[in-house]
């Protein structure tokens, strides 16, 4: 009976050990997809769902450019294994599942041995997530990966100092404060799509330069080419005149861009970081209106373009 | 005391396992096959276009007649053909603007007796993803079809098909080119139509097998160096030169997938990886590489952390119902990426029991890629109509992607 006692004590012991452990999850939880990155980090989610980093692999832009992915090699990008899989700075291969999910947490944060990479020196081992200190996540080559693929970090690597910031993430992930006042880094990765960003990226001068009407556009605000990556991206330079107190139409000054390979008559026109571009306007107008027009693909009309920049000019003489 | 202990290790250890360690992935060695077959290939000579210029210039010279075209004859011929052919390729790869130069420099390609030597194609093969020049197109096809490659043939039936189109330049011509050609293809018949069926017809057996009965390519020895410096490209860091080799190698003869079934091996990981996914591309068309040396290699793939994905996708792709037993152990005890691979592959194959796969939970365990193809499978094992699973996360084009892969196979076993 004792015996019997003694076992029903053990067991009922046991038992309440297991009823009473922490409810957590394991520590060892297989990461499979990003989703299950969200019940802990639901602000770094919040922001991410918003950026073109989780829009990758479905955006409507990106599926006619790649022929709906057809051309299978855009995949590795918009769909990446995880970036620290691969040596720093090589390019990244395809994953096979959650695609559309994009640039995920994953495809940034995930290291072979299941857990997860961080840029905070200070990280909680324990959590679940197992993260840990990795160097490359504050680095260049990070983004490189798969931003190189374009020439993006060729580019900033030959930028003027004044321009480079430190890092990708000092533009593209900046500081903030999440609930709580924790601080962070910007998971909405402001870039093209953002027209603080663009704005902040170049200027656009009208001034009267020897009696004429000039435009100036400078890139003194982005540490790589302006426009930069896709080659389909373009930024035209608009102008338009008032004569006799009537405004003309919009004429095209100026395009900014890398063209494709096969546009084998056009040059590459993209501005170099800390480089400028004067164009001569006519002195005859009343008034100068110059826009800076940013455009996704080279073929979208001027109306389905951000304006970047609008600057007026009168002429008071 | 002796009894409660084994049921009280039994609960420690099952707590314990909640919290053993994935398993380190395995990372294979493997030999560096690319650069032991590249330190025996040959390169083609190294000269610049100003030479090649003069080549073609000799070879202009040679349809002039009399001496002048006798000396550059003499000229031509204590060149070997590997100058002649680098010549003619550089000046069609390098000249972007002249159409009508490209176009000569092509039928002087042609004109040669490359029977012996035709190191040329799989350079005259990428030329068809760049030539924006219809009527070079068609000589592209010409040549590559006397070499025993019918690649070119879809870019002829391209521009057979296509109706008078003002921006297209030199169409008619194309056209009549184009006409002329698929005649000699079917003995200098003088119908079109039949012409026309027979060329459906040719392209129809070239997808199916890769091989033109009439033209035998000879495997020559320049030819494989050349196949060894295309794959070679899979290592390259920007993505151009990785998607020129994947091209070329999907329009080649049969014979060019042992070289993949080779390097699937190297120790490179992006070219296990490219050899594997390209071969996967060709679906069942390449299972030439499977008898030639996968059939021995993809287990050891299949274990390599890097590679398992790729190499459990191939197996899918050759659409054989042999392969499904060496994929049930991935859905069961593999990692997320390769039960998705897995599902994948077995919805290829379609070689599972229902009871198998009634016994399956699916759910998020498994990706939604994965859980796709699973409930793709399972349905049709059941003999119900196909309507396509509505899975949350799942993206538009992946679940295309799984429909067009269980009608593919399904043409295949109706075939």
């Amino acid at each position: 009976m004792k015996i019997i006692s003694a076992f029903l004590a053990i067991l009922g012991i046991a038992a309440l050990a297991l009823v009473l452990a922490p409810q957590q999850q394991s520590p060892t939880t297989e990461l499979r997809s990003s989703t299950q990155c969200l019940e802990c980090h639901a602000g770094v989610a919040a922001e991410w769902q918003d950026s073109h980093h989780a829009f990758a692999y479905e955006n409507p832009e990106v599926r006619k450019l790649s022929n709906d992915f057809a051309n299978q090699e855009c995949i590795a990008c918009h769909a990446p294994q995880p970036v620290l899989t691969f040596e720093a700075g090589e390019r990244v291969l395809a994953r096979q599942s959650q695609r559309g999910l994009g640039v995920d947490c994953l495809a940034c944060h995930a290291i072979t041995n299941g857990g997860v990479a961080t840029s905070n020196r200070q990280a909680n081992g324990d959590a679940p997530c197992r993260p840990q200190f990795v160097q490359r996540m504050d680095s260049v080559q990070l983004c490189a990966s798969c931003h190189n693929q374009h020439n993006t970090v060729e580019q900033w690597r030959g930028a003027p100092d004044n321009l480079k910031g430190n890092n990708c993430l000092e533009c593209h992930m900046p500081q903030v404060f999440r609930q709580g006042g924790r601080r962070g880094r910007d998971h909405a990765f402001p870039a093209s799509h953002d027209l603080n960003a663009l704005q902040s990226a170049v200027n656009l001068e009208l001034s009267w330069v020897n009696g004429v009407p000039t435009a100036t556009l400078t890139n003194d605000g982005s540490g790589h080419n302006f426009p930069t990556d896709e080659r389909s991206r373009a930024a035209d330079l608009q102008v338009q005149y008032q004569v006799d107190g009537k405004l003309e139409e919009w004429q095209q000054l100026y395009r900014f861009r890398d063209p494709y390979r096969d546009e084998t008559d056009l040059t590459n026109t993209q501005l170099p970081a800390g480089e400028s571009m004067s164009f001569d306007l006519r002195a005859d107008a009343q008034l100068v209106v110059v826009r800076l027009v940013y455009k996704t693909n080279p073929f979208m009309s001027d109306a389905d373009g951000v304006v970047v920049h609008i600057k007026t000019l009168a002429n008071d003489e | 005391m002796n009894k409660p202990l084994p049921i009280l290790l039994l609960l420690v250890t099952a707590s314990c396992s909640q919290q053993a360690d994935i398993p380190e992935p395995t990372r294979t060695a493997f030999d560096a096959v690319i650069s032991e077959h590249l330190s025996d290939a040959s390169d083609w000579p190294e000269f610049d276009i100003e030479r090649a210029n003069e080549i073609l210039d000799l070879c202009d010279m040679t349809v002039l007649g009399g001496t002048v075209a006798q000396r550059a004859q003499r000229r031509l011929d204590r060149l070997s053909s590997d100058d002649i052919q680098h010549a003619l390729l550089l000046i069609v790869e390098t000249n972007k603007l002249d159409a009508l130069l490209r176009r000569q420099a092509y039928a002087f390609l042609d004109a040669q007796d490359w029977r012996t030597d035709n190191r040329f194609i799989p350079r005259l093969v990428l030329r068809l993803k760049y030539e924006k020049d219809w009527p070079s197109n068609i000589i592209i096809a010409q040549t590559l079809a006397r070499a025993g490659n019918l690649a070119g043939l879809e870019a002829v039936k391209s521009v057979l098909l296509n109706s008078d189109d003002k921006r297209i330049s030199d169409l008619e011509l194309a056209k009549t080119m184009a006409a002329d050609f698929i005649a000699t293809l079917n003995d200098y018949a003088i119908d079109f139509e039949a012409n026309w069926q027979h060329l459906l017809k040719l392209i129809d057996n070239w997808n199916a097998v890769r091989g033109y009965d009439l033209v035998a390519t000879e495997f020559s020895e320049k030819y494989q160096d050349e196949l060894w410096h295309l794959v070679a490209q899979f290592r390259s860091q920007p993505l151009r030169p990785v998607d020129d080799a994947r091209f070329v190698f999907i329009r080649l003869e049969q014979q060019a997938m042992t070289v993949l079934a080779t390097a699937a091996s190297d120790n490179n990981r992006y070219v296990r990886d490219h050899c594997l996914q390209t071969l996967t591309w060709m679906s069942s068309t390449s299972r030439v590489a499977y008898d030639f040396a996968l059939a021995d290699s993809l287990a050891i793939l299949e274990n390599d952390h890097f590679s398992s994905v790729r190499a459990i996708e191939y197996r899918g792709s050759l659409m054989d119902k042999e392969q499904a037993k060496f994929l049930w152990p991935f859905i069961t005890k593999g990692n997320y990426e390769q039960r998705t691979a897995a599902a994948d592959a077995l919805l290829r194959c379609a070689d599972l029991s229902a009871t198998a796969i009634d016994a399956l939970v699916i759910n998020e365990r498994f990706s939604p890629e994965a859980q796709c193809s699973l409930l793709l499978l399972r349905d049709e094992l059941h003999g119900k109509a196909l309507i396509p699973p509505t899975i949350p996360g799942l993206d538009t084009n992946e679940l295309n992607r799984r429909l067009r892969w269980q009608q593919q196979r399904q043409n295949l076993v109706a075939n």
